[in-house]
């Protein structure tokens, strides 16, 4: 008897190495089922002299802990081990380029005139509009530039009749917000404009302005220069400073055409400013007397200024964009390029 | 336009760089975009003298002798324009000509040749400002011109150049004179002084013989408040002396005769605009009036035409001879055979030229400083300038000139002291105010809050207070000024809210993965071939167009993004999904704008992947997207079959809002894209967003849901295959009460074990309550009305699993 406890405790001993999960179930059973091994040494239990049955009791039990423990033991190894195994089997190189599902974006002209509008309307700016399709008298008569005014001539215009043309500017807005609203006037006016400019890099027949305009009794020249010092820094960086040229606008008096410090090289001179330091962004001034007269303003009472810069050019500008028919041309790569 | 430095430099002394020079004027107002510097590229060219030419048989090619002074040299050359006594020049062995190539001696059969002779191209001239004999042949100088001397030292070649830009409202930025002046008011800031323009003016004394008798005629003096005429007798038209033409080189003039050459030069110089008449074709009289209709008029350049009381003519008894400051007539031109002239020097007014050169639809250096203003009191000391000049180069006799003159002395401008820090917000000391007035040259008198000042009469942009406020701020600078941030009430800022709407329709569409593009609005004939468009009528066309391609206002947005399409596909960009928000136009009893959007897809919303997960747009992935919009705000539509030329005949549909037709959207026909040579699918759709608008900003009122489980009930309903879905839809929710929640159609089938001509149609059915959870036999009863209603008005049955 006490040979076949021995033999049994050898035997699982070798049998429990290198088993699969399955095995040591199947061990289980053959040692500790109903028919198993230990099993029938209870049987052979009954033919041991009762005074022996103590001593061999204890001992076929501490064979059946000792099995119990040992394989409970060894299924939780392997089983350890082959739910690790079963992970390993499921991993994913996580250097695999996701899947790219398509997102949407604003055009990067969009974008900057958001931008430019938000600017302005922290400065209490409201925004307007007007129509592509306008009046020769917004667009021309009413802004103190009368027919054949040499101003006309350097300014190409699309005409579908002989007084209804496309806007070459956004400044007949001006003329249709004075004659709505009495001062005080505060306004920014965004759109599309025309011009029969032969495209090139930096010309296109269609091209975007935003139009600005303050009328009031106190506005004057200093605010001009404020305000778009002030936009152009919030535009472009605090870095950059702004440059008033005298310039001639009819609508304008003192007029100025406005430059920024050239973001590119700092002012230093570079190909893109032609070594000048400075990028040309548009025109302003002081609103011409003429133009409230026109508009029923009484110029001795108030006055104001205005100023119309290229969205384009402003687009150009920040993101070094070379040539300005491509935001036309719409080529994914590059609108995916402004994350918008 | 181009001005000489070194021309100016004889007119008045600066020491300024070229670029120092283009900074100031710059930033006084004179817009200098570069300077261009002109360096002679030839070596050792020198003047030689033509002695004899022989011809060679045989050939095309001429034996020269020349006199270079110390020696005579043989020179071969094939040009036909030399005889003897031309002074030419000359390319002997070891010089260089521009184009680089070293000259060496040449062995013509025999014949030596000691160089060449050079034309202009071997002198790397301007050919812009050449005439068109120096163009072709050998260049010839004039006869006085010294033999032995370097080339570059007779054509003042080496320069540099300001690029000036056109300045609407000044006259005096245009001529070289003009500029000196704005030199000389550069000088007198710097310097603190007064500006003294007396020094670009020259006292002329010469002889005259005789009056001018014929009688001139100024209809309207408001037109021509000046006009005079002066005889100059017994010219010689001939080339003129090499230092004009030295001085038209200069001014980047190009040389004719010594008659044009002389009034090109005063224009170009003193910036009076000039006209010479054969004076022995003059009919009687000289007229000054308005054109009538059906005159008519030969102009220099050889066109006939067509006058209208738009123009202002000079005429005589037989019609218009000249178009009075914009050009000259044919008829009366000085030709070589002319003996006797007529000198126009006159002032016209700034509109009449501008008008009457716009109506004839030309630009001439004369209309261009008349329509700028040109000085009123210039034009009688020009014609003495112009007739000492004439009288040396051509040899004439001028006479005393006849003088018409409407002349009123120029109204002073006053100035309010308090006016200035008003409008500028600076208050600027009346001691500066004389300063800067000084600098300028303006005359003024002081008063006790004003100045009343009178600006010099070549200053016709000085015509009211602005105007000198604005001089003000030149003087002193424009960035000498200080900023300020403006002051006033606060107000609330707002967009209008019909750009609200534009905003967050835009970034809507985006989160529907849409990429925004903006499209030029203008188009072609071919667009509309393309999409077989043929409302033409309603079409706004340019009356000028830039190009046939961009000849119309485009009338919807498909063509032009197309085209993006188009474009993209070409750069391996294949999946495609764009909208555009941008305005049509059309031509109803006015031009009307309309705000559209559209909507174009091709390809997949994934690109190609290694999982193979795909998803390609279809035409009902764009309809979701319109459906997503409009639920997005709340705006009830229906789609209805319909068919568009530019469409796939059954897989296209016109989207409607109450019965109103407000877009439509569809598979593009493989016609169109052949047409473009796409291959894959395109899917486009638009509306007129200006339908949404008042559905934007209603505000959201929250609704209960229930908080009881909801009751899914899946159900297949057979019907016939050409049934549309939209029915078996409205069957159902006309029959089950709003506890219906949702309905999915989640499967169509068609084929066995179904009788043919019939499909499937499979819903997902979603019941809940707000106040209690529903019963089987709640549900068991909707399903029996459905039944009932499904077999009434779709013929459908439904399936029993
Ligand atoms: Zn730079």
């Amino acid at each position: 008897m006490e040979d076949k406890i021995k033999q049994i405790k050898e035997e699982f001993k070798e049998k429990i190495k290198n088993k699969s999960l399955k095995e040591l179930k199947e061990l289980e059973t053959y040692f500790l089922g109903r028919k198993g091994k230990v099993s029938v040494l209870f049987q052979l239990f009954k033919t041991v002299p009762k005074e022996r049955r103590k001593h061999f009791g204890a001992k076929i039990n501490e064979l059946k802990n000792f099995i119990e423990k040992n394989i409970s033991a060894e299924i939780k190894r392997v089983e350890s081990i082959e739910a690790s195994r079963k992970l390993e089997d499921e991993k994913i190189d996580v250097t695999l380029p996701g899947i790219k599902l398509h997102t949407g974006g604003l055009h990067i002209l969009s974008q900057t005139i958001s931008h430019a509008e938000d600017i302005f309307l922290s400065m209490g700016f409201d925004v307007m509009v007007g129509p592509e399709i306008e009046e020769d008298y917004y667009n021309f008569e009413a802004l103190n530039i009368p027919e054949f005014h040499p101003a006309r001539a350097m300014q190409d215009t699309f005409y579908l009749s002989k007084k209804i043309l496309l806007r070459t500017q956004t400044s007949p807005i001006q003329v249709r917000i004075m004659e709505k609203y009495k001062p005080p006037i505060r306004i920014i006016a965004m759109g599309r404009c025309y011009r029969k400019d032969a495209p090139d890099s930096s010309h296109f027949p269609v091209f975007h302005q935003i139009e600005g305009l303050v009328i009031d009794k106190k506005v004057t020249f200093a605010n001009l220069k404020g305000t778009l010092s002030l936009f152009a820094k919030r535009m472009f960086g605090e870095a950059v400073k702004v440059r008033f040229t005298p310039s001639y606008f009819p609508f304008v008096e003192p007029g100025a055409e406005t430059s920024i410090s050239c973001v590119i090289c700092g002012g230093k001179g570079c190909s893109v400013c032609k070594n000048t330091g400075w990028l040309e962004m548009g025109g302003s001034g002081m609103v011409h007397p003429n133009v409230l007269k026109n508009v029923g303003i009484d110029p001795e009472i108030y006055q104001g200024f205005a100023f119309g810069w290229g969205i384009e050019r402003i687009a150009m500008v920040k993101h070094k964009i070379p040539d300005i028919r491509m935001f036309y041309q719409n080529d994914l790569r590059f609108l995916k390029q402004f994350r918008g | 336009m181009l001005t000489s430095i070194k021309m100016l430099k004889n007119i008045i002394q600066f020491d300024y760089t070229p670029e120092e020079l283009g900074d100031k004027l710059s930033m006084m107002g004179l817009e200098v975009e570069g300077i261009t510097r002109v360096r002679h590229r030839f070596n050792g060219i020198i003047t030689g003298k033509v002695e004899a030419i022989h011809h060679i048989a045989n050939t095309n090619l001429n034996k020269a002798i020349i006199n270079m002074g110390n020696e005579n040299v043989q020179i071969i050359t094939a040009a036909s324009n030399l005889k003897i006594g031309d002074v030419i020049p000359v390319a002997l062995p070891h010089s260089k000509v521009a184009s680089g190539a070293d000259i060496v001696k040449k062995d013509f059969k025999g014949i030596m040749s000691s160089g060449m002779l050079c034309s202009c191209s071997e002198l790397g001239l301007d050919p812009e400002i050449l005439s068109s004999e120096e163009k072709e042949g050998i260049l010839i100088f004039p006869a006085d011109t010294p033999i032995g001397e370097k080339v570059e030292d007779i054509l003042p070649i080496d320069d540099d150049y300001l690029e000036l830009s056109l300045l609407p409202d000044r006259a005096d930025a245009f001529y070289l004179r003009g500029v000196a002046r704005w030199i000389e008011i550069v000088k007198a800031k710097e310097e603190d002084r007064r500006a003294d323009f007396s020094q670009l003016e020259e006292a002329i004394s010469f002889k005259i013989e005789g009056v001018t008798d014929i009688p001139i005629i100024i209809e309207d003096k408001e037109l021509c408040s000046f006009y005079s005429g002066r005889f100059i007798k017994d010219v010689t038209v001939t080339t003129s002396s090499l230092s004009l033409r030295q001085k038209l080189f200069m001014l980047r003039m190009r040389p004719v005769n010594n008659i044009v050459d002389v009034t090109n030069f005063v224009l170009g110089f003193y910036g009076q605009p000039l006209h010479v008449f054969d004076a022995d074709i003059i009919k009687e009289k000289i007229y000054i009036r308005p054109s009538k209709k059906g005159e008519k008029i030969q102009t220099l350049d050889e066109i006939e035409r067509n006058l209208s009381n738009a123009n202002l003519i000079i005429a005589d008894e037989s019609g218009p001879i000249a178009v009075a400051g914009v050009i000259g007539g044919f008829k009366t031109a000085v030709t070589s055979k002319t003996k006797n002239v007529l000198l126009e020097s006159a002032y016209f007014s700034p509109r009449c030229v501008a008008r009457s050169a716009r109506s004839l639809g030309i630009v001439t250096d004369a209309s261009t400083i008349f329509e700028r203003g040109a000085d009123p009191l210039f034009p009688s000391k020009a014609s003495i300038i112009a007739a000492n000049l004439i009288s040396k180069e051509a040899y004439g006799i001028p006479a005393k000139d006849n003088a018409v003159s409407y002349i009123t002395p120029k109204n002073p401008v006053n100035l309010r002291i308090a006016r200035v820090e008003k409008i500028l917000g600076e208050k600027v000391e009346r001691k500066n105010l004389r300063k800067y007035f000084s600098f300028e040259g303006f005359d003024f008198v002081e008063k006790k809050e004003h100045f009343i000042v009178t600006a010099p009469s070549f200053r016709a942009d000085i015509k009211e207070e602005i105007d000198l406020i604005e001089e003000i701020v030149r003087m002193k600078g424009y960035n000498e000024f200080g900023e300020a941030l403006i002051v006033g009430e606060l107000k609330d800022a707002k967009r209008t809210e019909y750009e609200n709407f534009i905003w967050d329709l835009k970034e809507r569409l985006v989160k529907l993965g849409l990429d925004e593009i903006q499209t030029v609005s203008l188009l072609g004939e071919s667009s509309f071939d393309l999409v077989g468009y043929t409302d033409k009528k309603k079409v706004i066309k340019l009356l000028n167009p830039l190009s046939t391609d961009m000849a119309f206002m485009r009338p919807l947005l498909l063509p032009t993004m197309l085209s993006v399409l188009e474009r993209n596909k070409k750069s391996e960009n294949v999946n495609v999904s764009i909208f555009e928000v941008g305005k049509v136009f059309c031509k109803e009893k006015l031009f009307k704008e309309t705000d559209e959007l559209g909507i174009l897809l091709s390809g997949a919303r994934t690109s190609k992947n290694y999982l193979g997960v795909h998803f390609p747009y279809s035409l009902l992935y764009l309809k979701g997207l319109f459906e997503e919009l409009f639920l997005y705000y709340d705006v009830p539509v229906t789609f209805e079959a319909e068919k568009f030329s530019f469409m796939h005949p059954y897989q296209s549909a016109g989207i409607y809002h109450k019965g109103e037709k407000i877009g439509y959207l569809g598979t593009i026909s493989t016609t169109v894209l052949n047409k473009l040579g796409l291959t894959d699918e395109v899917f486009y759709g638009t509306i007129n967003i200006e339908k949404l608008v008042k559905y934007y900003g209603v505000e959201i009122n929250f609704k209960p849901f229930s908080l009881y489980p909801s009751v899914k009930r899946d159900i297949a309903i057979i019907v016939d295959e050409d049934t549309i879905e939209k029915d078996v839809r409205n069957a159902i929710l006309s029959a089950v009460p709003r506890e219906l929640q949702k309905i999915t159609l989640f499967d169509i089938y068609k084929g066995s074990p179904l009788p043919k001509e019939k499909k499937n149609l499979a819903y997902s059915l979603e019941f809940s309550s707000v106040n209690k959870t529903l019963k089987g036999e709640e549900i068991n009863k909707f399903i029996e009305i459905l039944e009932k209603t499904l077999r009434k008005k779709v013929k459908g049955k439904l399936r029993k699993e």
